[in-house]
Protein backbone atom coordinates (compact mmCIF):
# COMPACT_ATOMS: atom_id res chain seq x y z
CA UNK A 1 0.00 0.00 0.00
CA UNK A 2 2.74 2.38 1.06
CA UNK A 3 4.79 1.30 -1.95
CA UNK A 4 1.82 1.92 -4.27
CA UNK A 5 1.25 5.35 -2.77
CA UNK A 6 4.95 6.17 -3.15
CA UNK A 7 4.91 4.95 -6.77
CA UNK A 8 1.91 7.17 -7.48
CA UNK A 9 3.64 10.12 -5.85
CA UNK A 10 6.83 9.47 -7.83
CA UNK A 11 4.80 9.24 -11.04
CA UNK A 12 3.03 12.52 -10.31
CA UNK A 13 6.41 14.21 -9.77
CA UNK A 14 7.81 12.72 -12.95
CA UNK A 15 4.86 13.53 -15.16
CA UNK A 16 4.51 16.99 -13.68
CA UNK A 17 7.83 17.83 -15.31
CA UNK A 18 6.34 17.85 -18.80
CA UNK A 19 4.45 20.52 -20.61
CA UNK A 20 0.75 20.69 -20.30
CA UNK A 21 -1.32 22.64 -22.80
CA UNK A 22 -0.12 26.17 -23.36
CA UNK A 23 -2.32 28.44 -21.25
CA UNK A 24 -4.20 31.09 -23.18
CA UNK A 25 -6.03 34.34 -22.59
CA UNK A 26 -8.92 33.71 -20.24
CA UNK A 27 -7.18 30.91 -18.32
CA UNK A 28 -6.37 31.27 -14.63
CA UNK A 29 -2.67 31.71 -13.97
CA UNK A 30 -1.16 29.07 -11.69
CA UNK A 31 0.46 30.25 -8.46
CA UNK A 32 4.06 29.34 -7.71
CA UNK A 33 6.73 29.67 -5.09
CA UNK A 34 10.30 29.42 -6.30
CA UNK A 35 13.79 30.43 -5.20
CA UNK A 36 15.24 33.70 -6.40
CA UNK A 37 18.75 33.10 -7.71
CA UNK A 38 19.73 36.67 -6.83
CA UNK A 39 19.55 36.09 -3.07
CA UNK A 40 18.42 32.51 -2.46
CA UNK A 41 15.11 33.66 -0.99
CA UNK A 42 11.73 32.20 -1.89
CA UNK A 43 9.39 34.29 -4.00
CA UNK A 44 5.70 33.54 -4.18
CA UNK A 45 3.38 34.60 -6.95
CA UNK A 46 -0.24 34.63 -5.90
CA UNK A 47 -2.40 35.47 -8.89
CA UNK A 48 -5.28 37.86 -8.25
CA UNK A 49 -3.07 39.90 -5.95
CA UNK A 50 -4.42 43.09 -7.47
CA UNK A 51 -1.38 43.68 -9.70
CA UNK A 52 -0.70 43.08 -13.35
CA UNK A 53 2.06 40.48 -13.54
CA UNK A 54 4.42 39.31 -16.25
CA UNK A 55 5.78 35.76 -16.07
CA UNK A 56 8.61 35.11 -18.51
CA UNK A 57 10.21 31.71 -18.93
CA UNK A 58 13.79 32.35 -19.95
CA UNK A 59 17.23 30.93 -19.27
CA UNK A 60 20.98 31.54 -19.21
CA UNK A 61 22.22 29.86 -22.35
CA UNK A 62 19.61 29.92 -25.12
CA UNK A 63 20.73 32.35 -27.84
CA UNK A 64 17.17 33.70 -28.14
CA UNK A 65 16.95 34.33 -24.41
CA UNK A 66 20.31 36.04 -24.53
CA UNK A 67 19.17 38.15 -27.46
CA UNK A 68 16.15 39.28 -25.45
CA UNK A 69 17.96 39.73 -22.10
CA UNK A 70 18.44 43.48 -22.32
CA UNK A 71 14.94 43.91 -23.68
CA UNK A 72 13.43 41.98 -20.75
CA UNK A 73 15.44 44.05 -18.28
CA UNK A 74 14.40 47.34 -19.89
CA UNK A 75 10.75 46.25 -20.03
CA UNK A 76 10.99 45.26 -16.38
CA UNK A 77 12.44 48.63 -15.40
CA UNK A 78 9.84 50.53 -17.44
CA UNK A 79 6.76 48.64 -16.27
CA UNK A 80 7.71 47.86 -12.68
CA UNK A 81 7.71 51.63 -12.27
CA UNK A 82 4.05 51.52 -13.32
CA UNK A 83 3.17 48.90 -10.73
CA UNK A 84 3.57 45.78 -12.87
CA UNK A 85 5.25 42.76 -11.25
CA UNK A 86 7.83 40.82 -13.25
CA UNK A 87 8.95 37.24 -12.66
CA UNK A 88 11.66 35.64 -14.80
CA UNK A 89 11.70 31.87 -14.46
CA UNK A 90 14.42 29.50 -15.59
CA UNK A 91 12.76 26.10 -16.20
CA UNK A 92 15.75 24.26 -17.67
CA UNK A 93 17.19 21.16 -16.06
CA UNK A 94 20.57 22.10 -14.65
CA UNK A 95 21.63 18.48 -14.18
CA UNK A 96 21.77 17.87 -17.91
CA UNK A 97 22.64 21.50 -18.61
CA UNK A 98 25.01 22.88 -15.95
CA UNK A 99 24.93 26.29 -17.61
CA UNK A 100 21.43 26.67 -16.18
CA UNK A 101 22.52 26.28 -12.55
CA UNK A 102 21.43 28.60 -9.79
CA UNK A 103 25.02 29.83 -9.49
CA UNK A 104 25.12 30.80 -13.17
CA UNK A 105 21.69 32.40 -12.82
CA UNK A 106 23.00 34.50 -9.95
CA UNK A 107 26.00 35.65 -12.02
CA UNK A 108 23.79 36.53 -14.98
CA UNK A 109 21.19 38.40 -12.97
CA UNK A 110 23.94 40.30 -11.20
CA UNK A 111 25.79 41.16 -14.42
CA UNK A 112 22.59 42.29 -16.12
CA UNK A 113 21.25 43.97 -12.97
CA UNK A 114 17.91 42.17 -13.03
CA UNK A 115 15.40 44.42 -11.26
CA UNK A 116 13.01 41.45 -10.87
CA UNK A 117 13.33 37.97 -9.36
CA UNK A 118 15.13 35.36 -11.45
CA UNK A 119 13.55 32.15 -10.25
CA UNK A 120 14.69 28.54 -10.58
CA UNK A 121 11.97 26.11 -11.62
CA UNK A 122 14.26 23.20 -10.82
CA UNK A 123 11.81 20.44 -11.69
CA UNK A 124 10.24 22.36 -14.62
CA UNK A 125 6.87 21.97 -12.89
CA UNK A 126 5.79 25.59 -13.21
CA UNK A 127 6.74 25.64 -16.90
CA UNK A 128 4.61 22.52 -17.31
CA UNK A 129 1.65 24.14 -15.58
CA UNK A 130 1.82 27.20 -17.83
CA UNK A 131 2.43 25.07 -20.89
CA UNK A 132 5.54 27.05 -21.71
CA UNK A 133 7.33 25.52 -24.69
CA UNK A 134 10.35 27.65 -25.31
CA UNK A 135 12.62 30.26 -23.80
CA UNK A 136 11.70 33.08 -23.88
CA UNK A 137 7.96 32.60 -23.49
CA UNK A 138 5.86 35.34 -21.87
CA UNK A 139 2.53 35.33 -20.03
CA UNK A 140 0.74 38.48 -18.84
CA UNK A 141 -1.68 38.07 -15.96
CA UNK A 142 -4.23 40.67 -14.95
CA UNK A 143 -5.03 41.85 -11.44
CA UNK A 144 -7.70 39.15 -11.06
CA UNK A 145 -5.29 36.33 -11.92
CA UNK A 146 -6.48 35.78 -15.49
CA UNK A 147 -4.03 35.49 -18.39
CA UNK A 148 -4.52 38.28 -20.94
CA UNK A 149 -1.57 37.62 -23.25
CA UNK A 150 0.81 34.80 -24.00
CA UNK A 151 3.50 34.35 -26.60
CA UNK A 152 6.61 36.21 -27.72
CA UNK A 153 8.03 39.39 -26.25
CA UNK A 154 8.54 40.99 -29.67
CA UNK A 155 8.16 39.37 -33.06
CA UNK A 156 11.89 39.55 -33.76
CA UNK A 157 15.02 39.09 -31.69
CA UNK A 158 16.60 41.76 -33.88
CA UNK A 159 15.54 45.16 -32.51
CA UNK A 160 15.76 46.80 -35.94
CA UNK A 161 13.33 44.25 -37.41
CA UNK A 162 10.75 44.45 -34.67
CA UNK A 163 7.26 45.07 -36.06
CA UNK A 164 5.10 43.80 -33.23
CA UNK A 165 6.01 44.58 -29.63
CA UNK A 166 3.33 42.28 -28.30
CA UNK A 167 4.27 42.15 -24.63
CA UNK A 168 4.58 45.91 -24.13
CA UNK A 169 1.45 46.47 -26.27
CA UNK A 170 -0.50 44.13 -23.99
CA UNK A 171 0.79 45.89 -20.89
CA UNK A 172 0.00 49.33 -22.29
CA UNK A 173 -3.54 48.22 -23.08
CA UNK A 174 -4.08 46.70 -19.66
CA UNK A 175 -2.69 49.73 -17.86
CA UNK A 176 -5.03 51.91 -19.92
CA UNK A 177 -7.94 49.55 -19.07
CA UNK A 178 -8.31 48.65 -22.74
CA UNK A 179 -8.81 45.19 -24.21
CA UNK A 180 -5.58 43.54 -25.30
CA UNK A 181 -5.67 43.56 -29.11
CA UNK A 182 -3.40 40.56 -29.63
CA UNK A 183 -3.96 38.03 -26.88
CA UNK A 184 -1.75 35.30 -28.32
CA UNK A 185 1.30 34.92 -30.50
CA UNK A 186 3.59 32.03 -31.27
CA UNK A 187 6.52 32.20 -28.87
CA UNK A 188 9.82 31.36 -30.49
CA UNK A 189 13.11 30.33 -28.99
CA UNK A 190 14.87 27.27 -27.65
CA UNK A 191 12.94 24.24 -26.51
CA UNK A 192 12.70 23.98 -22.74
CA UNK A 193 15.18 21.45 -21.38
CA UNK A 194 12.73 19.44 -19.32
CA UNK A 195 13.83 17.67 -16.21
CA UNK A 196 14.23 14.02 -17.17
CA UNK A 197 11.69 11.53 -15.90
CA UNK A 198 12.57 10.24 -12.46
CA UNK B 1 47.34 0.50 -66.05
CA UNK B 2 44.71 -0.38 -63.45
CA UNK B 3 46.47 1.60 -60.74
CA UNK B 4 46.75 4.60 -63.09
CA UNK B 5 43.01 4.45 -63.73
CA UNK B 6 42.40 4.24 -59.98
CA UNK B 7 44.59 7.26 -59.37
CA UNK B 8 42.83 9.20 -62.12
CA UNK B 9 39.43 8.29 -60.66
CA UNK B 10 40.58 9.44 -57.23
CA UNK B 11 41.86 12.74 -58.60
CA UNK B 12 38.64 13.33 -60.54
CA UNK B 13 36.50 12.49 -57.50
CA UNK B 14 38.52 14.90 -55.37
CA UNK B 15 38.20 17.63 -58.01
CA UNK B 16 34.46 17.10 -58.27
CA UNK B 17 34.12 17.20 -54.50
CA UNK B 18 36.16 20.39 -54.31
CA UNK B 19 34.03 21.95 -57.05
CA UNK B 20 30.85 20.98 -55.22
CA UNK B 21 32.25 22.36 -52.01
CA UNK B 22 33.22 25.61 -53.68
CA UNK B 23 29.77 25.95 -55.26
CA UNK B 24 27.99 25.11 -52.03
CA UNK B 25 29.97 27.50 -49.88
CA UNK B 26 29.95 30.41 -52.32
CA UNK B 27 26.25 30.25 -53.16
CA UNK B 28 24.20 30.79 -50.09
CA UNK B 29 20.92 32.20 -51.39
CA UNK B 30 18.94 34.40 -49.07
CA UNK B 31 15.22 34.17 -48.60
CA UNK B 32 12.75 35.71 -46.21
CA UNK B 33 9.88 33.70 -47.68
CA UNK B 34 9.70 30.21 -46.15
CA UNK B 35 7.86 28.85 -49.22
CA UNK B 36 10.96 29.62 -51.32
CA UNK B 37 12.93 27.02 -49.42
CA UNK B 38 11.21 24.11 -51.12
CA UNK B 39 11.73 25.70 -54.53
CA UNK B 40 15.47 25.11 -54.15
CA UNK B 41 14.80 21.47 -54.95
CA UNK B 42 12.68 19.69 -57.54
CA UNK B 43 13.66 16.23 -56.44
CA UNK B 44 11.41 13.30 -55.63
CA UNK B 45 12.42 13.74 -52.00
CA UNK B 46 13.66 16.93 -50.38
CA UNK B 47 15.17 16.84 -46.92
CA UNK B 48 14.95 20.20 -45.16
CA UNK B 49 17.25 20.56 -42.19
CA UNK B 50 16.88 23.68 -40.04
CA UNK B 51 20.07 24.56 -38.19
CA UNK B 52 22.32 27.35 -36.92
CA UNK B 53 26.03 27.67 -36.22
CA UNK B 54 25.27 28.35 -32.54
CA UNK B 55 23.15 25.20 -32.18
CA UNK B 56 25.42 22.48 -30.79
CA UNK B 57 23.27 19.45 -31.74
CA UNK B 58 22.81 20.91 -35.24
CA UNK B 59 26.54 21.08 -35.71
CA UNK B 60 26.93 17.59 -34.24
CA UNK B 61 24.69 16.03 -36.90
CA UNK B 62 26.27 17.82 -39.84
CA UNK B 63 28.78 15.10 -40.69
CA UNK B 64 25.93 12.59 -40.78
CA UNK B 65 23.93 14.84 -43.10
CA UNK B 66 26.96 15.17 -45.33
CA UNK B 67 27.15 11.38 -45.40
CA UNK B 68 23.49 11.14 -46.34
CA UNK B 69 24.01 13.66 -49.13
CA UNK B 70 26.94 11.67 -50.48
CA UNK B 71 24.96 8.42 -50.28
CA UNK B 72 22.13 9.83 -52.40
CA UNK B 73 24.31 11.82 -54.80
CA UNK B 74 22.99 9.87 -57.81
CA UNK B 75 19.44 9.51 -56.51
CA UNK B 76 16.45 11.80 -56.76
CA UNK B 77 17.00 13.11 -53.25
CA UNK B 78 18.20 16.56 -52.24
CA UNK B 79 19.21 17.96 -48.90
CA UNK B 80 18.56 21.62 -48.16
CA UNK B 81 19.97 23.22 -45.03
CA UNK B 82 18.20 26.31 -43.69
CA UNK B 83 20.45 28.51 -41.60
CA UNK B 84 18.69 30.37 -38.79
CA UNK B 85 21.74 32.42 -37.90
CA UNK B 86 20.10 35.60 -39.14
CA UNK B 87 17.25 35.54 -36.63
CA UNK B 88 19.57 36.66 -33.86
CA UNK B 89 20.98 40.19 -33.56
CA UNK B 90 24.01 40.86 -35.73
CA UNK B 91 25.06 42.53 -38.94
CA UNK B 92 23.63 40.46 -41.80
CA UNK B 93 26.59 40.44 -44.16
CA UNK B 94 29.01 39.53 -41.37
CA UNK B 95 26.74 36.75 -40.08
CA UNK B 96 26.22 35.40 -43.56
CA UNK B 97 29.95 35.42 -44.21
CA UNK B 98 30.43 33.49 -40.97
CA UNK B 99 27.90 30.88 -42.10
CA UNK B 100 29.63 30.52 -45.48
CA UNK B 101 33.01 30.04 -43.82
CA UNK B 102 31.46 27.56 -41.43
CA UNK B 103 29.93 25.52 -44.26
CA UNK B 104 33.20 25.50 -46.18
CA UNK B 105 35.17 24.44 -43.10
CA UNK B 106 32.70 21.61 -42.48
CA UNK B 107 32.90 20.60 -46.16
CA UNK B 108 29.16 20.78 -46.52
CA UNK B 109 28.25 20.03 -50.11
CA UNK B 110 24.47 20.05 -49.88
CA UNK B 111 22.51 23.17 -50.66
CA UNK B 112 21.92 25.73 -47.96
CA UNK B 113 19.61 28.69 -47.71
CA UNK B 114 20.22 31.73 -45.53
CA UNK B 115 16.85 32.52 -43.97
CA UNK B 116 16.27 36.22 -43.33
CA UNK B 117 12.58 36.21 -42.46
CA UNK B 118 10.81 36.06 -39.13
CA UNK B 119 11.23 32.88 -37.17
CA UNK B 120 7.48 32.73 -36.49
CA UNK B 121 6.79 32.63 -40.26
CA UNK B 122 9.17 29.71 -40.71
CA UNK B 123 7.65 27.94 -37.71
CA UNK B 124 4.18 28.37 -39.21
CA UNK B 125 5.30 27.13 -42.61
CA UNK B 126 7.18 24.10 -41.33
CA UNK B 127 4.82 23.59 -38.38
CA UNK B 128 7.49 23.35 -35.71
CA UNK B 129 7.96 25.00 -32.37
CA UNK B 130 11.31 26.64 -32.83
CA UNK B 131 13.50 23.89 -31.43
CA UNK B 132 16.37 22.95 -33.72
CA UNK B 133 17.68 20.87 -35.28
CA UNK B 134 14.62 19.69 -37.10
CA UNK B 135 14.70 17.63 -40.29
CA UNK B 136 11.63 17.29 -42.49
CA UNK B 137 11.24 15.18 -45.63
CA UNK B 138 8.97 16.45 -48.40
CA UNK B 139 7.84 14.90 -51.66
CA UNK B 140 8.03 16.73 -54.98
CA UNK B 141 4.59 18.26 -54.42
CA UNK B 142 5.73 19.75 -51.12
CA UNK B 143 3.80 17.27 -49.00
CA UNK B 144 5.48 16.38 -45.74
CA UNK B 145 6.35 12.69 -45.47
CA UNK B 146 8.32 12.51 -42.23
CA UNK B 147 10.06 14.64 -39.62
CA UNK B 148 12.66 14.27 -36.91
CA UNK B 149 12.87 16.76 -34.08
CA UNK B 150 16.41 16.52 -32.74
CA UNK B 151 19.55 14.90 -34.06
CA UNK B 152 19.37 12.56 -37.05
CA UNK B 153 21.91 9.84 -37.76
CA UNK B 154 23.33 8.93 -41.14
CA UNK B 155 22.15 5.31 -40.93
CA UNK B 156 18.69 6.24 -39.68
CA UNK B 157 18.06 8.94 -42.27
CA UNK B 158 19.38 6.78 -45.13
CA UNK B 159 17.08 3.95 -44.07
CA UNK B 160 14.12 6.30 -43.86
CA UNK B 161 14.82 7.86 -47.27
CA UNK B 162 15.33 4.49 -48.93
CA UNK B 163 11.99 3.31 -47.59
CA UNK B 164 10.30 6.47 -48.84
CA UNK B 165 11.95 6.10 -52.25
CA UNK B 166 10.78 2.48 -52.46
CA UNK B 167 7.25 3.49 -51.53
CA UNK B 168 7.15 6.19 -54.17
CA UNK B 169 8.22 3.88 -57.02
Amino acid sequence: MIRAAFALFALSIATASFAGPELAAGDKAPAFSLTDARNGKPVTFRPADGRISVVIFTCNTCPYSKAFEDRIVSLGRAYMGKGVAFYAINPNDDVQYPGESMKKMKSLSSAKKYPFPYLKDASSVVAGQYGARVTPHAFVVDATGVIQYRGYIDDSAKPEEREHTALSDALDSMLAKRKVATAASRAFGCSIKWKKKA
Amino acid sequence: MVSMRKTLTRVLTTLLLLAALEASASSLPETRNPAEILKVSNSKLTVVNVWATWCIPCVAEMDDLRGVDAHFRDADVRLVGVSLDDVLPGERSATKAKVKTFLAARRVTYRNVYYTGKLAALEDFLRFEGGIPITIIFDRAGKELARTQGIVTKAGLIRQLEQLLKRSR
